[in-house]
């Protein structure tokens, strides 16, 4: 046996049974090894694809996502997705070939230093000099992803020492699979001063991040908020950790939040952060974040805690623990309680249509009404991205997979792809946008390849929305390269490559639409004509003040203008 | 600011502590970096500037799996730690 095979049998005790990647010469080891393996290989079309496609897994099933490049520009053409699931905390194992180590350091074909290129993006590297040292660094790097806050961990492995044989006598603890490290219970008497601060608080808020789901503590969570009845905001990351249709959810806080998530932060006198990381598209400008509010925050990484605001009480580490410790009954918070609902009574997102176009807040929620509450939504970047957030209702952040930290496009249809292999048999629609399709288009034909039932919900503005509504707004409707109005025909693309799509141009068309996306086969793309000057509303000006966001009530309709039309 | 850590030998391990504290905004002044004897180990003493939280810093390092231990020194005075975070210590 050589280290390529060693390395599959350590992925196969690890209980990997899907890789995504694609070969070339410095893996070609590993790939040689693949064939005698029980590991299925899913071959994509580009290696970018294929670091989304394990990522867009690993958020789907919470387990460690694993993709295979080979050296050089296989390597790059992964870091944006590694980068992604480094930004999120998701779990990944990349497998890299490298060239033969007595070319490594000489400019070789296809050399790149990839550990080096990728340290600020991983939570570890490893290379692997010694054939008999494969396994237990597989191991180790499965440990290390699991372990504490999730992330992605990189083996690179020298084509020599990938051909180099081990001994096929693996001693019976590198046969079975990492244990990640154990996790440490919140300081007792932290805890004890947290307790005190909420019973002291008569305007606390929960303020819900993505590390909930990461640390499996949403039962807690939602135990927390049934007994405390205490009203919550979202993170982008953390939408469905408790259902979004909550009668205490005032939605999304931030940047395109909701008025009552932004206004009860402003107004808050306790900010109980589970595991948030205080984002600037979450907070706005830092200084006016939650001005009067003390802040307890939970997080398994010590590292977050303070690093942009200052915690009165620090709760580092299980967060389940920390929830359950937290969830008492509070009294006196009625008022408080009362006002916020009253927010969120008042404040409703409109998603009315204004003519006869498509309007892709009306589509997105009838979608979501029809869709089985099971079904995952995979978002690409932009305008469409804020708008499954604003009008998709979730019931687990595990059915909403977007790219938060990194705000990657491309990652939409990509991992989706990762997201119908964890999940066969279940919904899974990718909303995308005509600027973030355009970036990894080529995985059509992996949908095709492996008769993947997809829905491809295509919102078509002709332009990068997002960037052409920041030109409108905050830079005085100078548009600047964001049209992109000579795109192919999306019908015609998709059918080329053997995927059934139809045009939806007019508000009429979309029941019918959202009929054939939720109950016609898959895959299927749906190609949706939106007005090129529909803007994502709220918006808080990139450096304000969460308060001062702005509607389109404050904004006087302008028609279609610039480059996008 | 004095910073001291310690490391255990891995491929890249200096290199993945400069960069952090380039990339945390923190820049270094002095540096001395000695490996143990036996080689397992290598301590570096950093002198580094910056206007960030020297403890978020230190907690920021001690992330790195191949951190043993860090020791941060403000003047005289060493940065308190968070209750309850056993810290590592040279």
């Amino acid at each position: 046996m050589n280290a390529a095979a060693a390395l599959v049998r350590a992925l196969e005790a690890e209980g990997v049974d899907i890789v995504f990647g694609y070969p070339g010469g410095a893996i070609l080891p590993v790939y040689d090894a693949l064939v005698d393996s029980k590991l299925r290989h899913i071959l994509v079309r580009h290696e970018q694809a294929a670091a989304f496609a394990a990522n867009g897994w690993a958020r789907a099933t919470g387990q460690v996502g694993v993709c295979i490049a080979t050296s050089g520009p296989g390597a790059t053409n992964l870091v944006t997705g590694i980068a992604d699931a480094f930004a999120d905390s998701v779990p990944m194992v990349i497998i890299t070939g490298q060239v033969a180590t007595g070319l490594m350091g000489t400019d070789a074909f296809q050399e790149l230093d990839v550990l080096g290129m990728t340290m600020p993006v991983v939570k570890h590297g490893f290379v692997v000099r010694r054939a008999a040292d494969m396994a237990d660094v597989v191991h180790e790097a499965f440990r290390i992803a699991r372990s504490g806050r999730p992330g992605p961990v990189l083996v690179d492995i020298p084509k020599d020492v990938a051909y180099a044989p081990v001994d096929d006598r693996v001693p019976p603890s590198v046969r079975l699979a990492s244990v990640p490290d154990p996790v440490k219970s919140p300081d007792p008497e932290a805890l004890a001063r947290a307790v005190r601060a909420m019973e002291r608080a008569r305007k606390p808020l929960l303020y819900i991040g993505g590390g909930v789901r990461r640390a499996r503590a949403i039962p807690e969570l939602r135990a927390l908020v049934e007994t405390t009845r205490l009203p919550f905001v979202s993170t982008l990351m953390a939408l469905g950790s408790v259902p979004t249709d909550h009668p205490l959810s005032l939605g999304m806080l931030g940047m395109h939040g909701t008025k009552a998530a932004n206004y009860a932060v402003q107004e808050a006198d306790l900010l109980v952060c589970a595991c948030a990381r205080f984002d600037d598209r979450a907070t706005g400008k830092l200084a006016d974040f939650a001005p009067h509010a003390e802040v307890i925050h939970i997080d398994i990484d010590a590292a977050e805690v303070g690093k942009l605001r200052r915690a009165n009480v620090a709760l580092v580490g299980d967060a389940r623990v920390a929830l359950r410790e937290l969830a008492r009954p509070l009294e006196s918070i009625e008022p408080w309680r009362t006002q916020c609902l009253q927010w969120k009574r008042q404040y409703v997102l409109d998603p009315s249509p204004r003519d006869a176009r498509v309007h892709a807040p009306t589509l997105l929620r009838r979608l979501s009404d029809r869709a089985p509450r099971d079904a995952t939504f995979a978002c690409d970047v932009g305008q469409h991205q804020m708008w499954v957030a604003q009008h998709v209702q979730f019931d687990s952040p595990d059915r909403h997979l977007t790219s938060g930290g990194l705000g990657a496009m491309g990652f939409g249809v990509p991992a989706a792809i990762g997201a119908c292999f964890a999940r066969p048999g279940s919904l899974v629609i990718t909303v995308t946008g005509d600027g973030s399709i355009m970036m990894n288009l080529q995985e059509l034909a992996t949908i095709v390849r492996y008769a993947l039932p997809l829905r491809i919900v295509l919102v078509d503005n002709r332009g990068l929305g997002l960037v052409r509504q920041w030109q409108e707004l905050f830079h005085e409707e100078r548009y600047s390269e964001i049209d992109l109005s000579d795109n192919p025909d999306f019908v015609r693309v998709a059918e080329a490559f053997g995927i059934p799509a139809f045009r939806v141009d007019r508000a009429d068309q979309v029941e019918h639409a959202v009929e054939r996306i939720v109950g016609g086969p898959g895959p299927l793309l749906c190609h949706v004509v939106v007005d090129p000057a529909a803007n994502v509303w709220p918006i808080v000006k990139p450096g304000a003040a969460n308060s001062s966001m702005l509607d389109d009530d404050h904004k006087t309709p302008r028609p279609a203008a610039g480059g996008a039309r | 600011m004095r910073i001291v850590v310690r490391l255990r030998r891995a491929e890249g391990d200096l290199e993945r502590l400069i960069g952090l504290f380039r990339r945390r905004a923190w820049q270094v002044t002095a540096l001395e970096a000695r490996a143990a004897r036996d080689g397992s180990t290598m301590t570096v003493h950093a002198t580094i500037e910056g206007d960030r939280s020297p403890e978020v810093l230190a907690r920021q390092v001690e992330r790195l799996i191949e951190v043993e231990a860090v020791h941060l020194e403000e003047g005289e005075a060493q940065v308190p730690r968070l209750a309850g975070v056993r810290a590592k210590e040279v």
